[in-house]
């Protein structure tokens, strides 16, 4: 192998998956999967080891996923951290080996969501007199309890008077919760640049192999901000009905905000223009057209439109069913061609391809039961089938449904891949 | 008064509780008002069904029932009356998943639909699903798992209820987000259900 080869390799693979979301044939359909855990357990590692080891983590991650010969990678910032969990004693997850017997779970299982009423129904017009003074003194407090000592920042009247504010300050600093929280600061501060140093050695040594990094950057659809962690799935879809115009005006809110921390956070990864979007409440079964295209759809629209006119990739991630909701999706792709990525779990892409092939490049979906259960030939049989249906004219990317789910059977997720080779080529 | 039934099924809160409100005034009999909530619940099973109730509609109308109730059920102790149930459900998110929105539309829906249903709730073990088979009798059993790691789960209690020797006395059905027909070999189950209405219709079947 010549010196260059992998820096070659690296500008090849990441022109393959650019390619295909411009709506080109490159030499292959490219293949770049996302992970949660499967490379840590792959190399016997539990769940816990995963979260509390980043360094094993990304050893495992860089041995497991570059022998899969992937045109991009994931990034393990994602992966979330049990020491940064702990540091910032996180309340909506719970993990394997939580230092807080409340949020532990056993250590083979993953993190997972902690649905609550993080902010209560009667609270819309506290946030809308004062919103980042709502967060900070309500929410982030029932969020991180570290932070409980946020709650006693005091008033705007001592923060607007510097006389007032000399008085009220220091009481505030000297408050008990924000004591506790100023000992811990640096530990707090410690884990999280270790953690990124982490991260970031990842990044080049799977630089060095040859493999860029997927996306770098993360947000959410409005709607799903609210109902998980301000209202809670229960309370953001009550407020559908008792409360319609607070819960318009709370997204409409959100919108600018989430847009903006989004561009400025892609200023840090200037090569990285994909966003990822995971979608969680606005899928089939969740709620109805109307539903969808009052609260969900405009308010994602809106945030996608602006990322794309930053210069960046929107990659909505529709987790579950969408296939009724195609309508939608290829209005919105008709005015953005070329410039997004629609990442699908359970959706018909094929009816996909047909509908919005022409305008946005599809990616998904290996069904993440097949890559369990399935049999090597099942999965290639249905790897294939995707890309014929979906390979015409570039704009596909192949990875699982769910990425490659944590417990998939390793043949499998090879058979996945050797299909990409075997059936992707573009014959020109 | 007679769209008192309409009402419920409209999800017009505030009128529903005003009328209730009327007509418990008015003495009207407690075991008809009950009729009437159920006919109404079915009512609204049966939009989940047309798939024109969603989430938000089945959660408020769990806030309009869960309030109804309140008011009626002082009401209903004094006639000392109960309603008999068309069969039994077990039902429970499998063990090392902590995830309720599938399993309690399902209760919902079965609730809506006359079944009695005892809801295990979440991170369910095999043992006490065994142990509750054994206390309650369900006719079926109802495993609900959003993560893929639930499949395993759901294999290992089914593994259990075999070696309990309970296997063949109850039907097992499976579902949640990420299950699908490949699942129900795979875990040993009798079929899958893609939503609560493919549940109610499975435990039909069944009982």
């Amino acid at each position: 192998m010549g010196e260059n080869k992998p820096r070659e390799l690296f500008k090849e693979r990441n022109q393959r998956v650019i390619d295909a979301i411009s709506l080109k044939e490159s030499d292959r359909v490219p293949i770049t999967p996302e992970i949660q855990f499967y490379p840590m357990l792959q190399k016997g590692m539990t769940i816990k080891e995963a979260m509390y080891d980043s360094k094993k983590s990304a050893q495992a991650a860089i041995e497991i996923l570059s022998a899969l010969n992937l045109d991009q990678v994931p990034t393990l910032a994602g992966n979330y951290s049990g020491k940064l969990f702990d540091a910032l004693q996180v309340k909506f997850f719970k993990w394997p080996g939580a230092a807080d017997d409340n949020q532990r779970l056993a250590d083979h299982l993953p993190f997972q969501f902690v649905e609550g009423e993080y902010m209560k129904a009667e609270e819309y017009e506290d946030f809308f007199a004062d919103p980042t003074g709502f967060l900070l003194k309500n929410i982030i407090p029932r969020h991180f309890a570290t932070l409980a000592g946020f709650a006693e920042i005091p008033g705007i009247g001592a923060l607007a008077n510097g006389f007032v504010g000399m008085l009220l300050l220091p009481l505030f600093i000297g408050h008990p919760n924000v004591q506790k929280f100023l000992k811990n600061a640096q530990e707090l501060i410690n884990t999280f640049f270790s953690l990124l140093g982490d991260w970031q050695k990842y990044e080049k040594d799977m630089k060095k192999l040859g493999f860029p990094i997927q996306y770098a950057n993360v947000t959410q659809a409005p709607f799903d901000i609210i109902s998980e962690f301000l209202r809670g799935m229960r309370g953001s879809m009550l407020d559908m009905y008792r409360r319609p115009e607070d819960l318009l005006k709370l997204l409409d809110l959100i919108i600018e905000p989430s847009i903006k921390i989004t561009a400025d956070i892609a200023q840090f990864f200037p090569k990285q223009k994909v966003v990822m979007i995971p979608l969680h409440r606005g899928a089939e079964g969740f709620m109805n057209f109307d539903q969808f295209e009052t609260f969900y759809w405009p308010s994602l629209t809106q945030v996608m439109e602006s990322l794309i006119e930053n210069g960046l990739i929107p990659m909505p991630f529709f987790e579950g069913k969408y296939s009724d909701r195609f309508e939608y999706l290829t209005d919105f792709a008709k005015k953005h061609k070329g410039k997004l990525i629609y990442w699908f779990d359970q959706s018909d892409i094929i009816k996909g391809k047909e509908m919005f092939g022409d305008y946005a490049c599809i990616r998904g979906n290996v069904p993440a039961t097949l890559l369990i259960t399935g049999t090597t030939r099942q999965v290639e049989d249905y790897v294939k089938e995707c890309i014929e249906g979906c390979m015409e004219g570039g704009g596909y990317i192949v990875d699982g449904g769910l990425g490659i789910p944590n417990e998939a059977k390793p043949e499998n997720v090879k058979a996945m891949c050797e299909a990409v080779y075997k059936y992707g080529s573009y014959r020109k | 008064m007679s769209n008192f039934i309409d009402e419920i099924v409209e999800l017009n809160e505030n009128k529903v509780i005003e009328m209730l409100k009327f007509k418990l005034d008015n003495n009207e009999d407690p075991l008809a008002i009950m009729e009437e909530i159920k006919e109404a619940m079915k009512g609204i099973g049966e939009r989940f069904e047309k798939k024109e109730y969603f989430l938000p509609d089945l959660i408020m109308s769990g806030e309009i029932l869960r309030q109804l109730f309140e008011m009626l059920s002082p009401k209903l102790k004094e006639t000392g009356a109960s309603e008999k149930k068309k069969g039994k459900v077990l039902l429970g998110t499998v063990a090392g998943d902590i995830h309720d929105i599938g399993k309690d539309v399902v209760k919902f829906m079965l609730d809506a639909n006359g079944f009695d249903v005892l809801d295990l709730g979440v991170d369910v073990s095999a043992d006490k699903f065994v142990d509750s088979m054994k206390d309650y009798k369900p006719q079926v059993l109802a495993l609900s798992g959003f993560l893929t790691l639930a499949f395993d789960s759901m294999k290992e209690i089914i593994q259990k209820i075999k070696d309990a020797g309970l296997r063949k006395s109850i039907k097992i059905m499976i579902g949640g987000g990420t299950v699908d027909e490949r699942i129900v070999e795979y875990v040993g189950a009798d079929a899958y259900g893609e939503s609560a209405v493919d549940a109610v219709n499975l435990v039909k079947e069944w009982v």
